[in-house]
């Protein structure tokens, strides 16, 4: 049997990323991925509409299942949902993010946002809540770099430097210059740049400003990179393709056919001989020796069959709610009784509705949010509800209602309308949709948490992840305070609010707060469940993911993040994913640890259930 | 005779172009130019059965006058035939404009269904990943 100097368990983007760096320096690497090898979007006589649909009817296989989107209904009862499927629950909220068991894991699709976190998102114990981050934002910044050139991010530092306050080198740009402003992006920006909004939360005012977000998707290289080497864009397997740019197909989630969107496909296609990709192999544990040093994992096949494969090091790479189950499986890392604690999300409020009349949003066009509102990430306000962004949604009113089937079937069925009546007013009412997307920073909390099911077993016997999982007060006025801003944005647009968190059925996560109903959405970003910390008493993982009970050994990998998802001490609003790269520079045969967080879910593709259902996560 | 049998069919097919066409708001170069006239027929006459599709080719109730869902007279004086034509002509409706049959779960019935769905042609739309627009056609202003 090939003895292996390190078994990477998952090839998401933490796992692809990992074996990456460990293959440049020659080592052998092999690489288990619970799902199937291709996710569908590899086969190059697929023409892009049939790889599309295809990567839009992909489904779970039952030996390697992942919460999917039917999962979760709202009900009328309390709690007000339930939660059947993979991922089970029974806390008073649901947890409403997925995520995706396939070759390339949940960043196949995923939104492609990759904002930085703020450097005082890595200390909110200064504001009264969370955990600090063992390292700082200066620690992380260059690791922010190498990961911004890896999935290769297009922005504009500027705007980062004088809207988000971060910090850059001298002289340093994006590898590729910011995307073109969508049309809501600049509706928005005349109407409402310079005006200012009342936050009766944190009784405060802030000045809206549109800012474009940072994209992990092709645009037009920016020559000055790299101390003007510029910067080479890449294509589908991750190869360079000069010309590859993101052409508004509007189907990032859940594929790209024209691969101007990141996925860990394309860091696969840079892999090394070294590393070895074997499918269809769920890891069911991670075996130690008498030291408790990582010797190997078991994994099973699709047939249940078991095997075993041996390696000096175990890295965990298999998403937040996977890597802590599988910890739990193995009985390991259990000192601190943290393990599965401190789940978290970016929960998100969403507020929809029409521009005014004879105004055009021109949804459907590019990706689904282009840019947002940062100036309620910052702050003292923190201390009173928590930080949030503000993503302008293109895609209509997709991930409040769903597909815009649901928009043909209200106006053919419950209003009656056909003929020429229904072709303009449907035609008027898509090109008027906009969404916003308040996307919710939630403290590490003990409480949330992910443990085995007692008595439910997965296909090959395996027990289901129980999730218990809730909005603290914090998070509620946050989104107090983002309705009501939201409402002021309305009044300011002279924009129809269409707003409504009903039927019940369509918004599991509900809830009343101060006379209020709030409805969120998971945004996918699952990040906690095996902290980092400074010692083995209060965390699971060192700031390099070393697990503090398994020296040398088992890495807790994270999402991406910042990271990696586990093991973020808070899952920041500002997208970790960059983070996660950041852990690649160490230059030493292994990896250094990513440390970013995570954060997903499956937002999973909400085309088409027809009428009546409700899309899956977002983002 | 095979001559018969293609008059009887073409005239069927006008008749359901044209039947299309007032459900739709779409002319029938317009639903000709999707290539999908003879598929959808073949749906219609599959889904709804021969007696029920030849009724509504022939005598379709104006779906202008059709009471939405939630209006209707309580006194139950509205004929069930007619109800099942109005429900009939919905479904055919929501055929065109997204590209599956109602009541199932969603799925477009072929990749050209779903790329020709009407829906997106009523907001001056490409359906997503059925024909990008290029580089920062977000940015524009209206349809393609
Ligand atoms: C719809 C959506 C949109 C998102 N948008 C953004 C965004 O815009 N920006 C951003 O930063 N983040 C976004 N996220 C979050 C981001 O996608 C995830 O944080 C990230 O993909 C997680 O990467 P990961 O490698 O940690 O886990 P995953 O990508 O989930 O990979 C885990 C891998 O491990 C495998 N695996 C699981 N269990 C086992 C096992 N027992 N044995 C072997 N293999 C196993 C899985 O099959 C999978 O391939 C989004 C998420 C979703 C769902
Ligand atoms: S908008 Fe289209 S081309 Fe651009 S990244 Fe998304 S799917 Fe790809």
């Amino acid at each position: 049997m090939t003895r292996y100097d390190v078994i990477v368990v998952g090839a998401g983007v933490a796992g692809s990323l990992v074996a990456h760096r460990l293959g440049k320096h020659g080592r052998r690497v092999l690489v288990l991925e619970a799902g199937a090898g291709d996710a569908g979007a590899r086969d190059p006589a697929a023409d892009p509409l049939a790889a599309f649909l295809r990567a839009t009817a992909r489904t779970p296989h039952p030996a390697a299942p992942w919460p999917v989107m039917t999962d979760l209904a709202g009900t009328d009862a309390t709690p007000g949902y339930r939660a059947a499927g993979h991922l089970r629950q029974d806390g008073p909220l649901p947890y409403a993010s997925g995520y995706v068991r396939a070759n390339g894991g949940t960043g196949n699709v995923w939104t492609g946002l990759a904002p930085r976190m703020l450097p005082e998102d890595f200390d909110t114990e200064t504001f009264g809540y969370g955990r600090r981050w063992p390292l700082t934002y200066d620690d992380l910044e260059p690791h922010y770099r190498a990961a911004e050139e890896h999935l290769g991010v297009a922005a504009d530092v500027e705007e980062q430097r004088a809207h988000l306050g971060l910090r850059f080198p001298e002289g340093h740009v994006f590898p590729m210059r910011p995307l073109p402003a969508a049309r809501l992006d600049r509706v928005f920006a005349e109407r409402l740049d310079g005006r200012r909004v009342k936050d009766p939360v944190a009784l405060g005012e802030v000045e809206l400003k549109v800012v474009g977000t940072p994209h992990a998707r092709n645009g037009v290289p920016d020559p000055r990179y790299d101390g003007g080497r510029g910067y080479v864009p890449r294509g589908r397997d991750g190869r360079p393709d000069p010309h590859s740019r993101c052409v508004g197909n509007a189907s990032c989630i859940p594929h790209c056919p024209s691969y101007a969107k990141y996925t860990p496909l394309k860091t696969q296609g840079r892999w090394s001989a070294s590393v070895a990709l074997r499918d269809r192999c769920v890891v069911s544990r991670v075996l130690v020796d008498g030291a408790g040093r990582a010797t190997g994992v078991e994994y099973r096949g699709y047939d249940g069959a078991v095997s075993v494969a041996h390696a000096d090091v175990v890295v965990l790479a298999a998403h937040a709610v996977e890597n802590a189950r599988l910890l739990l499986l193995s009985g390991l890392a259990g000192r601190s009784g943290q393990v599965g604690r401190n789940l978290m999300d970016h929960p998100v409020l969403l507020t929809w509705g029409l521009l005014p009349e004879g105004e055009r949003a021109g949804p459907y066009r590019g990706p689904g949010s282009v840019s947002g509102f940062e100036g309620f990430r910052a702050g003292p306000a923190r201390r009173l509800r928590a930080p949030f962004r503000v993503e302008f949604g293109t895609w209509g009113w997709v991930w409040a209602k769903g597909p815009v089937d649901t928009d043909v079937w209200h106006l053919i069925a419950e209003r009656g309308l056909s003929g020429a009546e229904l072709r303009r007013t449907l035609g008027d009412r898509l090109q008027r949709q906009f969404t916003l997307q308040f996307e919710m920073e939630q403290g590490a909390d003990p409480a949330n948490r992910v443990t085995l099911h007692p008595t439910e077993r997965d296909a090959l016997g395996l027990p289901l992840p129980l999730v218990t999982y809730d909005l603290d007060e914090h998070v509620k006025e946050g989104m107090a305070a983002a309705r009501a801003v939201s409402d002021q944005i309305f009044a300011l647009l002279g924009a129809q609010d269409h707003t409504d968190y009903a039927p019940a059925a369509a918004w599991p996560g509900r809830f009343e707060h101060r006379g209020r109903t709030y409805g969120y959405r998971g945004a996918g970003h699952a990040a906690g469940t095996h902290v980092m910390g400074d010692s083995a008493a209060g965390s699971v993982v060192d700031s390099w993911q070393r697990c503090w009970d398994h020296p040398r050994s088992v890495r807790g990998r994270l999402r991406q993040h910042a990271v990696g998802g586990h093991l973020q001490p808070d899952a920041d609003h500002g997208r970790p994913r960059a983070a996660q790269r950041r852990a690649h520079r160490g230059g030493t045969g292994l990896p250094r640890p990513p440390v970013v967080r995570r954060r997903p879910s499956p937002r999973t593709r909400r085309p088409f259930h027809g009428h009546g259902s409700v899309p899956r996560p977002s983002e | 005779m095979p001559l018969t049998d293609e008059t009887d069919q073409t005239d069927r097919t006008r008749r359901f172009a044209a039947l299309s066409t007032r459900l739709t708001g779409f002319d029938t170069v317009d639903l000709a130019a999707t290539g999908l006239v003879e598929a959808y027929l073949t749906v219609a006459a599959g889904e709804l059965g021969a007696e029920l599709l030849g009724r509504l080719l022939r005598e379709t109730p104006d779906p202008a006058k059709a009471p939405a869902d939630g209006e209707r007279e309580p006194d139950g004086d509205a004929d069930a035939s007619d109800d099942e034509l109005r429900s009939a002509s919905r479904a055919l409706t929501y055929l065109w404009y997204t590209g599956s049959w109602p009541g199932r779960p969603s799925r477009p019935l072929s990749p050209r269904s779903y790329a020709e769905a009407l829906v997106w042609k009523a907001a001056g739309l490409t359906a997503p990943a059925a024909r990008p627009g290029g580089y920062g056609s977000w940015a524009e202003g209206s349809g393609r």
